[in-house]
């Protein structure tokens, strides 16, 4: 019996590190696809530090603009599944995404006032858009999270249901700023949906350290997450505290969100759907639940986008319609081809 | 806003540090090679000495765009990426036409500009940065509200970027100004202004021609769900203005202000000009089936016009087009009187 369940480890091990390699092989190819097209030759040459056959112009392509864009697709797709898991486990509801309590719309309301009063902040590379897109997705998490809290009961269903209000309230602030300046709508409404191509340096640097911050607060809980699955009874007479449990799993998500929000705005369907898929290949078990996540996150957002890039050039597409269109009917096939395997077996 | 350029410019050097830092954090996961830095920084490297608006190959010409922030150029732009109709339509008319080596999918004028290269539909998120960086521009105009996010981009790889967007005559006088500056160009941007100068004069006087009694009360409709107007804050309304037309929505505040339905009807204009389409082609029947509508003067004495939209809905050099057929539809006698 123990080692069925190790060789099943196993392979799950080697399907993740089969993933990660995917995840390098789409980054490096889509280095190559764009409006501008650069062989695959080019983009090995520009690799290997070669100066021959490459331009100028491509240099700066890839390098200023590629490279950043590719690097924060990996570190988007990452943290919205990762936080997408951490969601589902804390509400044991594999309908819960990223944005359930309340980031996303905080985000849109962080990024709606700076665009309508022209905030020109920058810190730490980040531009006032990012920040305040990061600010708001965490402040307005914490305010639901405070509201769950005053209410002595702190059940997971309080906190959704104050998530889901406060939500609403947000997102009504935000058309009504959209509304009241109509000539800065159309700013908020491109960033609502979602796109990465004003990727820069700092915004990957900044993304990836606020990135494997969340992640890796996740990933320290995975345990935690497989035991509270149980059940509160269970999960209790197991030694485990819920308040700090969902403390922690709340503050680790809720980063790793915000660090997607203020690289590429809001990008749907990815922290939904990557851990289902994760799901369905690696099992619930959180160890292997994270970092399968992260692959597919990853490869989704990787795809998406060099789609976005490409399938209308030169004009882009935003990501978030792509993830959406691309990877919903990917899913359903997959849970047909599941449950249909699984009802002949049954 | 020099302190804003400066900002930029310290965060640019301050970009090395933290692209090594990248490099040696996260390329690793791409085995990619840094050879980022070398850039052709060099020779658009540029020399700040205060020298502003002298042309001199080698310190360049500082400028100020319309988002405020200080530009210098350096030598005659000669690959010029157009992110907007109205200013492609400009540089035509400035006879720059052959240096644009990049337009924007709805600059369709004239037919020249057709042919050349697409970057991407006008819209921030539809526009493809690497189709801006292959064109290999050594300027690039953009709207200075909408594509923002732009000059980050292009600031950090040094290509010139200014931000345009007249929002009334003068502004757009100044504009070809600017760009004649630029381009080298003056004595064309002159000729330009004083030609557009003298058929607006001519055109006014017409209009003003009609006797006070006999001005009529304009509706123009910009779009129709929602319904949208001008108001006298934007370039449709100034021409009303100089078309002596009196807008019914003259006290608004935004320049493109939704209004009601009722509202209009309320004020009961004589003439209702719109763009030839709003989506789908504008049609007499749609506006009088309009609830209350058949009330409206307007409606009632058939005075709906159709002014073509890419005159009317870009502030470029045919806005005078746009401004003749406005005054030909609303007050066709006043022009024939004229000649």
């Amino acid at each position: 019996m123990g080692e069925r369940r190790g060789n099943a480890t196993n392979r799950s091990w080697l399907l993740i590190g089969f993933s990660a390699c995917i995840v390098l092989f789409v980054s490096i190819a889509s280095l190559s696809v764009g409006a501008a097209s650069i062989p695959l030759a080019n983009i090995g040459a520009w690799i290997s530090h070669s100066t021959e056959g490459v331009t100028a112009t491509e240099r700066t392509i890839l390098w200023e603009l590629r490279l950043p864009r590719i690097l924060s697709a990996v570190i988007t797709g990452v943290s919205l599944a990762t936080a997408g898991v951490g969601f589902q486990g804390l509400f044991r509801n594999v309908l819960a995404d990223p944005y359930v309590i309340g980031a996303s719309s905080g985000a849109a309301l962080g990024v709606s006032i700076a665009v309508v009063t022209g905030l020109q902040v920058t810190y730490f590379g980040l531009g006032a858009t990012s920040l305040m897109a990061m600010a708001g997705s965490i402040g307005i998490v914490m305010l639901v999270f405070a509201l769950g809290a005053i209410s002595r009961q702190t059940s997971t269903i309080t906190l959704l249901l104050a998530g889901v209000a406060i939500s609403s309230m947000t997102n009504a602030l935000v058309s009504l700023l959209m509304f009241l300046n109509d000539q800065k709508a159309i700013v908020i409404l491109s960033w609502l949906m979602g796109s990465l191509a004003g990727s820069d340096w700092q915004t990957v640097l900044v993304a990836s350290l606020s990135s494997c911050m969340g992640v890796g607060i996740l990933w320290s809980r995975s345990r935690q997450l497989d035991a509270f699955l149980l059940g509160d009874a269970a999960s209790q007479s197991l030694g485990l505290d819920p308040l700090r449990f969902r403390c922690w799993v709340i503050t680790g998500a809720s980063v790793a969100t915000a660090s997607a929000v203020s690289s590429a705005g809001i990008i749907g369907f990815v922290g939904l759907i990557a851990p289902q898929i994760a799901r369905l290949m690696v099992g619930p078990r959180h160890a292997l639940l994270l970092p399968m996540s992260a692959c597919t996150g990853a490869i989704t957002m990787l795809v998406a986008d060099a789609v976005a890039r490409t399938i209308v050039a030169p004009t882009e597409l935003p990501v978030g319609i792509v993830t959406a269109l691309l990877g919903c009917p990917f899913f359903i096939a997959l849970l047909l081809s599941r449950s249909m395997r699984g009802s002949v077996a049954t | 806003m020099k302190s804003q350029f400066t900002l930029g410019f310290l965060s640019r050097e301050g970009s090395l540090s933290l692209r090594a830092f990248a490099t040696t954090l996260l390329l690793p996961l791409c085995l990619v090679g840094c050879d980022g830095t070398n850039l052709d920084h060099e020779d658009r490297i540029v020399n700040e000495d205060g020298s502003r608006n002298q042309y001199d190959s080698e310190t360049g010409m500082t400028i100020v765009d319309k988002m405020e922030r200080e530009i210098t150029i350096v030598g005659v732009p000669k690959r010029i990426v157009s992110l907007s109709p109205s200013t492609t339509e400009l540089l035509f008319a400035l006879g720059l036409g052959d240096s644009i080596v990049g337009v924007t999918e709805h600059c369709n004028y004239p037919e020249e500009a057709k042919a050349i290269t697409k970057v991407g539909s006008g819209t921030l998120e539809g526009i493809s940065r690497e189709a801006i960086l292959n064109a290999k521009p050594d300027l690039i105009l953009c709207k200075w509200d909408n594509h923002r996010p732009l000059v980050e981009t292009f600031e950090r790889v040094s290509i010139p970027i200014v931000g345009l967007g007249p929002e009334n005559v003068d502004q757009l006088f100044e504009e070809a100004l600017l760009l004649g500056k630029v381009a080298r160009c003056e004595a064309q941007a002159t000729s330009l202004i004083e030609s557009m100068r003298a058929r607006l004069e001519k055109l006014q006087k017409a209009a003003h021609s009609i006797a006070p009694s006999q001005r009529k009360k304009v509706f123009y409709e910009v779009w129709d769900t929602p319904l949208m107007t001008a108001g006298p804050q934007s370039f449709i309304g100034e021409l009303l203005v100089l078309g002596n037309m009196d807008n019914i929505f003259h006290d608004t505040v935004n320049r493109y202000p939704r209004v009601s339905s009722e509202s209009v009807v309320e004020r009961n204009p004589d003439v209702i000009l719109a763009p030839t389409t709003h989506g789908e082609k504008v049609r007499f029947e749609t506006l009088a089936n309009r609830a209350g509508w058949d009330n409206v003067a307007a409606i009632k004495n058939h005075q709906v016009f159709l002014i073509d939209g890419d005159h009317v809905s870009r502030c470029g050099p045919r806005l005078l087009d746009a401004l003749e057929s406005m005054i030909q539809q609303v007050y066709p006698e006043a022009l024939t009187q004229k000649e």
